[in-house]
Parts: structure tokens; sequence; C-alpha cells
């Protein structure tokens, strides 16, 4: 059971084929038991998930109608904050810490019933792409658990690629959604910036967070985005749009539609294996008729640089709150206030949290203000404008998702640069604001593979559709072998 | 050596809004610690702010009535520094796209009009408060407790050139700006409560140069009192640096009330450097042409503009109409007491005399005149008490403490306790004469020309009336019959 | 004031070369609140130096009158109500207190010794 996707488990809950307690029972016991090995949860939730799923029954019972994935169980990162229930972000500063509130995600999720089954792993403040970071230590790519799974949302990735949750959410600042995806071959989804509200998500660069969804196929991710997304007040930065059901194209034809290949990230930075294998797809996706196109997006040349100039300065002031003085981690070996906050800081951030603040804190001092930051962001409104050229002309922009397969621990930790290139396919989608997703495509090395697919603003629709006639053609299936191998 | 003082005030005046700046807590003063919170102003980890649309209409009205350019696309920006008071380590404030611009007041010093230039007025939220503990500063505590109440309360940030040339001229500056806030209805304007606040940039030079001095910034004037003492102190101080060959440090200092002195705040090691940027959670403010029309329509009458009305209309001497003006519920009550007059014949100059008399009262007995509901009705009756001499001027102010915050109709209670002035000329001649006939003496003086005998005769006139003599008939009267009118 | 930036040949576009001192990652230390060993401010100085290098490419980019982006997407004039709505969970704030006291958050005292 706990290898089917999200739609085949709700159809077995509506068909009382089984009830949302003995389907989250499984979930559960199957996340326990993984976890030792996989480390993809900082926290199992089980009395939550039992709690939302009794309610489930009691409306089965009672022969109410349920909507599509009530009792469907779901993993939710560890930066999103849920009532009562440690909320970390995978960092020592945060220990002990429970939410006052929830999380606008949580409460449609708690309104849809869907049984929350735990907290899972991430880059400490989502500052990383392989879950090295984590105060609670990296967590395992259920295909080869000598690989990191990605990230930073990896233990979200891992829990549905390892059949832990047909379902779980992340967030993707520079990617954080689409290349731990990639890495364990599943479907991620960053939305349209302010397609679902930030409320309750721990800020890590507010202009570049989006939440979205990881699946085993596109058609889950466009019914759990039908749920995710939506105004909130709360949310100055929320895109007041009317609701549109995301699943509207899933089956329309892809015949003689338009994809745009950058040459900025197609041929720079791929290996030839690599290269050789994405372009062995491309020819076999245009005999069904996709035309592709290679095209040129100058300023995303510049993406990476920009975006690790605007990131940082943004997360620098996010992080500023974490002080010790009203929740979380305060160091016990301070006698004045200035020493307090210091050595609570110092002792409770990892380095790269701490390396982000510096470079934000530098980017964003007096002097160097116009040179850096604000450079910066003019850069970021030509990358807006070279997408919006092309979208004129093209339904959607393919490229991988990531440079390589998955890497393994230790392999790019020691230069920090080495690490944010893995970022440089999936950071430009987040300076435009833009809608990407991530599906399965393949192998290279016995290793997962992914395709990006990037839309233009509110375009998910569109972009689902695509994806979903894409992973028809691919036939990737998800090897859940290797979870018995590992026990 | 003459010196020119040059001071810039940085006025910080707190918002009459229900809730705070970015979220729905409650704004209200003086509640137990921490009971008007939520996650937002606590700063939770992923709460987000949403601006409070009061606050920018209220900035628009004080733009407007301080002679701004309102600013179309406006922005906030995060201005990073870690201090417990404030939460997030950084204050949602303006920088460089402030709401208004390049204003100015008039205000009058020495009966002299004088042009005090605002830089800027920006939105920003207030810091929380900070108790120290174990002593009563900073310097000897042993801990202190954060109360966020306040944090986030909205504020406006009035920024003068520096312009102003002394301290009377800083206080005057001030009251004004706290008369204009009132008018507006923005603000309560409360110095002791701390919703009026400011600090002052001081710096002085010699006569004739253009270049500045080096300026010290003073903190903690919480009252027109301390704003001119503690620029005077700080005046006189830098004067005898100066003057004693010494050089003045760039500092803060703080006022102090209670010793009246201004002390160095310890100076701190690291240079400020508040890395302001555009704050991603917030989206631009942009105002256009239609929004600040309709802010003008909702624009009361300002003072400046009463006063000249009171002049130009009622012939109203400048300096009455002045103080009619000092605050707008006394404008508005005289104005009513006069258009509803009941005699044809009063004046705006009787009923002037007695509205001031009347708010007078308020001041010195430190009642609060905003609850005196019927005042312009009391004022009114009183004008006509006086109009028909029914009572005397100085009647007036023995009946206050019994009528004011009661709605007596003054001219009812007059009645009631019989102070109506004797007036009735056949029952005052008997009078006199008898005053006449027991102090011939004095009667004698009075013919033989000595005319300060007159006040003792009213005097004997006014006991045996209790003091209900018409004063002006009586000493009209009196002077008849002793023959020397 | 401890910043230092070498410009080490400018033909077409001005390329520098960032330097990026010990002391610079001091500075940027207290305006983080971060203390560093000597060891981590030769690596975080290292690091950033790198960093900063690579993004001169920035300075290829002719930017003269682009508009800057503060936001992903273009939204204007989002307000709440003044409106009070009282939050009933603050005792659930105040668990999370490392130190309270009186119903406040007890802090150290400020001036140090
Ligand atoms: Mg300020
Ligand atoms: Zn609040």
């Amino acid at each position: 059971m706990i290898h089917l996707n999200a739609h085949e488990l709700f159809n077995k809950i509506k068909n009382k084929e089984v009830s949302a307690l003995e389907l989250t029972n499984a979930f559960i016991t199957h996340s326990k038991k993984t976890n030792a090995v996989l480390n993809s949860y900082n926290l199992i939730t089980e009395e939550i998930a039992i709690n939302t799923a009794n309610r489930v029954d009691k409306k089965i019972a009672t022969g109410e109608k349920l909507e599509i994935f009530e009792g469907v169980p779901i993993a939710i990162k560890d930066n999103i904050c849920i009532e009562d229930i440690e909320t970390t972000c995978s960092s020592k500063i945060l220990e002990g810490f429970k939410p006052p509130y929830n999380a606008t995600i949580i409460e449609k999720l708690n309104a849809m019933n869907m049984p929350i089954i735990g907290k899972t792993n991430m880059d400490e403040f989502a500052m990383g792409s392989s879950t090295e970071t984590s105060f609670y230590g990296v967590s395992k790519n259920p295909w080869d658990i000598s690989t990191v799974p990605g990230g930073s949302s990896g233990g979200s990735a891992v829990a549905v690629a390892s059949g832990q949750a047909p379902l779980s959410i992340g967030s993707d600042t520079g990617g954080s959604i689409r290349q731990p995806a990639s890495f364990c071959g599943i479907v991620g989804v960053k939305p349209t910036y302010g397609r679902i509200s930030r409320y309750g998500l721990m800020a890590f660069a507010s202009s570049l967070d989006q939440i979205g969804p990881f699946s085993k196929t596109v058609e889950d991710s466009a019914h759990l985005l039908n749920i995710l997304c939506g105004y909130d007040f709360r949310d100055s930065t929320s895109q007041n749009v009317k609701a549109e059901d995301f699943t509207r194209d899933l089956n329309r034809s892809i015949k003689g539609i338009k994809v745009a290949i950058p040459k900025e990230l197609y041929n720079s930075s791929l290996s030839k294996e690599v290269k050789d294998y994405y372009d062995q797809l491309i020819n076999k996706l245009s005999n069904e008729g996709i035309i592709f196109e290679e095209i040129e997006l100058p300023s995303l040349k510049y993406a990476l640089s920009t975006y690790y100039i605007i990131a940082p300065a943004e997360a620098s002031s996010n992080l500023s709150r974490y002080d010790g003085v009203r929740y979380g981690y305060r160091s016990e070996n301070a006698n004045s206030l200035i020493e307090m906050m210091t050595k609570s800081r110092s002792e409770g951030f990892g380095d790269e949290v701490k390396r982000r603040i510096l470079i934000g804190n530098y980017v964003l001092s007096s002097g160097y203000y116009d040179a850096y930051y604000k450079k910066a962001q003019q850069v970021r409104t030509l990358i807006k404008e070279d997408y919006k050229k092309a979208f004129e002309t093209y339904d959607v922009i393919l490229s991988p998702t990531t440079p390589t397969p998955a890497f393994k621990p230790g392999e790019k930790t020691a230069n920090p640069l080495e690490m944010y290139l893995n970022d440089i396919m999936t950071i430009p989608v987040n300076l435009a604001g833009l809608p990407a997703i991530s599906i399965p495509c393949g192998m290279v090395n016995n290793l997962p593979m992914g395709l990006q697919l990037t839309g233009n603003v509110f375009e998910e629709s569109k972009l689902l559709g695509i994806s979903n006639q894409l992973e028809k053609i691919l036939c990737f299936k998800l090897n859940n072998s290797f979870i018995e191998g590992v026990l | 050596m003459s010196w020119e003082v040059v001071i810039g005030l940085e006025i910080h005046a707190q918002l009459k809004t229900n809730s705070k700046l970015f979220c729905h807590c409650s704004a209200a003063f003086g509640d137990t610690p921490n009971t008007n919170i939520c996650p937002v102003c606590t700063a939770m980890p992923g709460v987000l702010p949403v601006l409070n649309k009061k606050v920018v209409d209220s900035a628009i009205k004080l733009g407007l009535a301080t002679n701004c350019k309102i600013n179309s696309i406006n922005e906030f920006s995060r201005k990073n520094y870690f201090y417990p008071d404030s939460p997030k380590a950084y204050q949602i404030s303006q920088f460089d796209k402030p709401i208004c611009l390049a204003g100015y007041l008039n205000i009058m010093v020495n009966n002299e009009l004088r042009r005090i230039d605002i830089t800027r007025i920006h939105m920003e939220e207030d810091a929380g408060k900070l108790v120290h503990q174990g002593s009563d500063n900073i310097s000897g505590a042993t801990h202190s407790l954060v109360d966020l109440n306040r944090c986030s309360v909205p504020l406006l940030e009035i920024v003068s050139e520096p312009v102003i040339r002394s301290a009377t001229e800083a206080r005057l500056y001030m009251e004004k700006m706290r008369q204009i806030i009132r008018y507006l209805d923005i603000g309560d304007g409360n110095m002791e409560e701390g919703s009026l606040r400011c600090d002052a940039n001081v710096s002085i030079r010699k006569r004739g140069d253009i270049k500045l001095g080096t300026k010290t910034e003073v903190k903690n004037l919480n009252s027109f009192k301390s704003v001119e003492k503690a620029i005077n102190l700080e005046i006189d101080r830098q004067i005898d640096i100066l003057e004693d060959g010494g050089t003045i440090i760039q500092e803060t200092r703080h006022y102090n009330e209670a010793t009246a002195s201004t002390t160095s705040l310890r100076s701190k090691e690291e240079a400020h450097d508040y890395r302001y940027f555009p704050d991603p959670d917030l989206v631009p403010i942009v105002i256009d042409e239609l929004w600040i029309e309709t802010i003008r329509k909702e624009l009361p009458e300002l003072p400046e503009a009463i006063q000249k009305r009171f002049v130009n209309d009622y012939n109203l001497p400048t300096d009455h109409s002045v103080r009619l003006t000092s605050i707008k519920k006394l404008a508005e009550d005289f104005e009513n007491a006069y258009k509803n007059r009941k005699n044809e014949n009063i004046t705006p100059l009787e009923t002037a005399n007695v509205a001031l008399k009347y708010y007078d009262y308020f001041l010195s007995n430190n009642l609060d005149f905003s609850k005196s509901n019927h005042a312009s009705f009391q004022i009114g009756g009183l004008t006509f008490l006086v109009n028909t001499s029914t009572v005397s001027s100085s009647t007036i102010t023995s009946i206050l403490p019994d009528i004011v915050n009661t709605n007596y109709d003054p001219i009812e209670y007059v009645k009631e306790k019989g102070l109506a002035q004797v007036s009735d000329t056949g029952e005052l001649k008997s009078i006199i004469q008898d005053v006449i006939k027991e102090n011939p003496g004095p009667a004698e003086e009075i013919k033989s020309g000595k005319m300060q005998t007159i006040g003792f005769m009213m005097g004997q006139i006014m006991q045996k009336t209790k003091g209900k003599a018409n004063p002006g008939l009586a000493n009209k009267m009196l002077k008849e019959l002793l023959g020397i009118s | 004031m401890y910043f230092h930036i070498y410009a080490i040949h400018s033909s077409y576009v001005k390329i520098f070369f960032v330097m990026i001192t010990k002391e610079t990652i001091k500075h940027l230390a207290v305006l983080s609140r971060l203390e560093f060993t000597e060891k981590q401010l030769d690596n975080f100085s290292h690091d950033l130096e790198n960093i900063f290098n690579y993004a001169q490419m920035l300075n290829e980019v002719d930017t003269t009158g682009i508009i800057p982006s503060s936001h992903a997407m273009p939204l204007q004039n989002v307000f709440k109500e003044d409106r009070v709505i009282p939050y009933h969970n603050i005792e659930k704030i105040m668990a999370n207190a490392p130190l309270e006291e009186s119903h406040a958050f007890r802090v150290p005292k400020i001036l140090a010794d």
C-alpha cells in the first residue's frame, strides 16, 4: 500500500477498502522503521496524524462525502509552523520551539483532514542543496544511501520517494523542491510566487521563498495544489487571483507546443554524459510532435551571482530575530545582553547559515549596497524581462533540473561556491517568480535525473498539463525495491 | 564671542489607531505587560506584516497640514539593529522613499513669524519597552524585562531642517506640531504617556560661519519644559567647552529631568550601520491624486485659518483668536456659543472673553476640557448674564466651579442661587443713601475731590448688597447722589 | 572602513579583485552578533572572497536606468483594516521564553561589567 500514489490511496479510502486510520498507521509504521536509515524526519507526529485519520473515518461512518485527499497522509518540511509541534528548521537555534500558531497551509491541510505524519529534515534554514547542513544530520537518498537526497527539502523528497508518505510539502527558494525531487526521482513543483501563502513558513529569503508539493505523479501535485493555493490576507505578497482547477489541462494534447531550451542553462554547465543523455531525450520527445528551439536568455548567466547576493541579504535580516530573547536556544555562557545574543547565535547556527549571514551583511553594508545589492536587483529585473520575452513565443522552457545526479556527502562541502553552482538551473526561476516543475525523466549512473519545465506566471495548469503528458511518454517508474533492500 | 545656535528636531508622534501598524493587536497604552501581543508583533518565526491603511491616511493628513509634498511611490525598509525591544532585530521604517517631503510650519516667536522647514515625515513602528531591574537605571541593573505591548504601535517621525535657533523656538515648534496633530485627530499628543516625543540635534557655531558645528543628539525629552530646559543646558555646555578651547564630541546625550542635566550615553563600540533595504514582505504603496484629494477634503479647518477668520469675521484681537484656537474644541465652542447668542447685541468679544475665562478655569484646575460636553451652551449662558449685567464678570469666576462638568444652565443657576445683581435703581438708591449717611466723613472727602475714597464707599455698598450690586450702576449713582458727576 | 577593493585592470569593463580580510569578517561578525575563532575567520574570509570574485561578473552588465526589483511579482497597496482582533494564545508565546519573569521576557543586564 505504501507504494501507491495519493490518488490511488484516496480511492481506497473512499471505496472503504481501507480505513483512514489503517492507512495512516501503515505509513507511520513504515516511516518509523525506515527513518533510522534515511533520517528523513526530524519528528514523527503520530498523535495528530491519528486524530485526523479518525475524523475522516467518522465522516465515512456517517456517510459524508469525502473531498479529494481527505485521509491521505502528508509529511511537512520542518520550516513550516504547526501549532504546538516542535518546528526547528533543522537548526539548533530553534531547539524546543513550539509555534503558537499554524501556518496558513497547515490550516488548509487540517481543513482537508489530511493526516500530518511528520516534520521532515532539511538543510538548516533551507540553506543548502543536500541536507548536509542540518543540525540533525544528513538524510539519505533511498536510490543509493551513499548519496545525498538533495536539498534543502531533502527529507520531504525522501519521504515520498521511499514510501514514508505519498505526499509531502517543501519550500523552494532557489531550487529546494525541484533539485531534491530530481535527485529522488519524484515530482516537485514550485508555484508562481504568491500562489501559496508564506504565512507560517519560516523565512529564508522572503522575495524568493515559495511553498510547494512533492508527489509521485504530476496529477497528485495538481490536486494538492488545488488545496494549497489561494489568497491569504495575512501575506501581503499573496496573489489575489481567481481560484482555478489545476487539473483542468492534464489531458490536453501537447502536439505542436513550443518548448524553449535556453543555451545559458543547457550548454554551459553540463558534463558530456549528462548532455548526451538530455540530447537523446529531446530527440525522443521531438518525435512526439513537440517543437524544441534553442534560445538565448543572456541575463541567465548572471542569475547565480544575483541570487547569492539577494538571498543572503534577505536572510541576514530574516535570521536576526533568532537572538535568544523570546524563543529557541539561549546560551548559558553569557553575563551581558550582547554576549547572550552573540553566543546564542554563534552556538545555535551552523557554518553555512553564518556564511550567508556574513555575505548578506556585507552586501547591505553602507558603501557596498549599490555595488552589490542594488546591482543584483537591477539584474533581477533583466532576468524577469528575458523570461517575459521568451513566453511571448514559447509555451514552456525546458532544462535539466540539476547539472548532475545525486552526489555524495562531503563532495561539495569543502567549497561553498561549488555547492552553490549545483543550483544553477533552478535559481533563475525564483528570481523571476515563475512556476516550475521537476519530473523524473530517467537515470544517469543508476541515479534519477529530473526534467525542469518552467511556465509563465500563473500558468501552472498549462505547465502541469504538459508535464502530465511528458510523464506518460517518459514512463519513469519509482523503484521501491530498494526500501526492502535497505531494511 | 557671539554664538549661533543650530537645532533640528526629530519628533515621534504616536498615531491614534485601534490596532498596531502591522498586526491586529490593540495599540492601547498602559496595559499589563505582554497582553497586547501576537505572533506577528513578537516576531515569531514565519509571521508576516500587513500594513494598517489608517496609518497611511494619517500620514497624508499631517503631510498636507504641514505643507509637504506627498510622495506617490512609497516603500517600507528594514532598519537592522539588535536590541531586545526590537523583536525582529529590524525596525520597519521608511528610508529613501518617505511619505512626506519638504514642508514647513509657521510659528510666532516674540510676535514675529518664523518658518520652520520640515525635511520629511515617515511612517514607522515603535519599539517595545525595557524595564530595568535592580536599579533605577540601565547602568546598575541586574537584568531587564521586555514588554512588547508597545512594539509595532504606529508612529510618524517628523524631521525638521536644522533651522531652529533657540530652545524657545524648539518648544514653540513642538507645541505647534502637537496642536496640528490634535486638530487632525490623528494622535493624542500626550507627552507624559510618550505618545509625543522628540530628540534634539544641537550644535553651535560662530555667528556668520556657514559650516555647521559638531552636533550632539539629546534624547528623552518628555515634556515641553524639558525640551526647552535640556536644549538650553546643552547650548551652555557646548559654549563652555568651545570657549575653553575644547571640541565637541558627536554623541548621544540623555536628559535627566530629576537632576536637570544631560549625560553622555556610553558610546557604542560599533559604528551604526543599519543596512537599510526595502522590506520584501511588504509591497509598495502608490498614492494617487484621487487619494490625496479625498484626504484633503476630510481635513478640518486648521488653527491658522480659523485665527484669520476670527480676526476678519468677528473683529477679535489677534491675541484672543490665537488663544481661542489653541485647541479645536475651544474654537468650536466659542463659535457655537456666539452663533446661538441669546441677545442680538451680544458681541463676539464678549463671548470670547467668557470662553477664555471658562477654558482658563479648566487649565488652572487641571481639568480635561475635551470632556466638557456643555461648554458651548454654558459659555452662551454666561455671556448672556454678563451682557445683561445680571452678574458681574467676577461673579462668573465664582460660579464656574459649581457648573462646569454639569449640564446646569448658568441662567437658571444664577436665578436659583439668587446671584443676580441689584440693578433696580430704586432699591440701589436707598442702599447708597444709607451708606452715605453712615459714612459722612468719606462722603465729604469725595465731594472735595478725593476720588480714591470712592473705592471705600463701593466696598460698603457691596457689603450691604452681599456683592450683588451692579458695580457700574452703583458707581454712577453714588457719584450722582454726591453731586460730583 | 575595513573593506578594500583593488582594481586590477580595466579595459572594456571594470574587473575588480575583491579582498575580504579577517578584519572585514570581524566587523561583519559584530554587525551580525556572531563570534568566530581565528580559523573560522580565515575560512570565511576565503569563502567570501571566492564568492564575491565570482559575483564580479555582474559588473559586465549595463544596468543604467534599470529599475531594481525588490519583489518577484508586481503588487501594490495591500492593506489591513484598523480593527482590533485580540490574540488568544499569548501563553503559548510566553511558554517559548527561555527565561520569563513577571509575564515578560527576561534578558541579562544590558551593560557589561
Ligand atoms: Mg526613526
Ligand atoms: Zn500583534
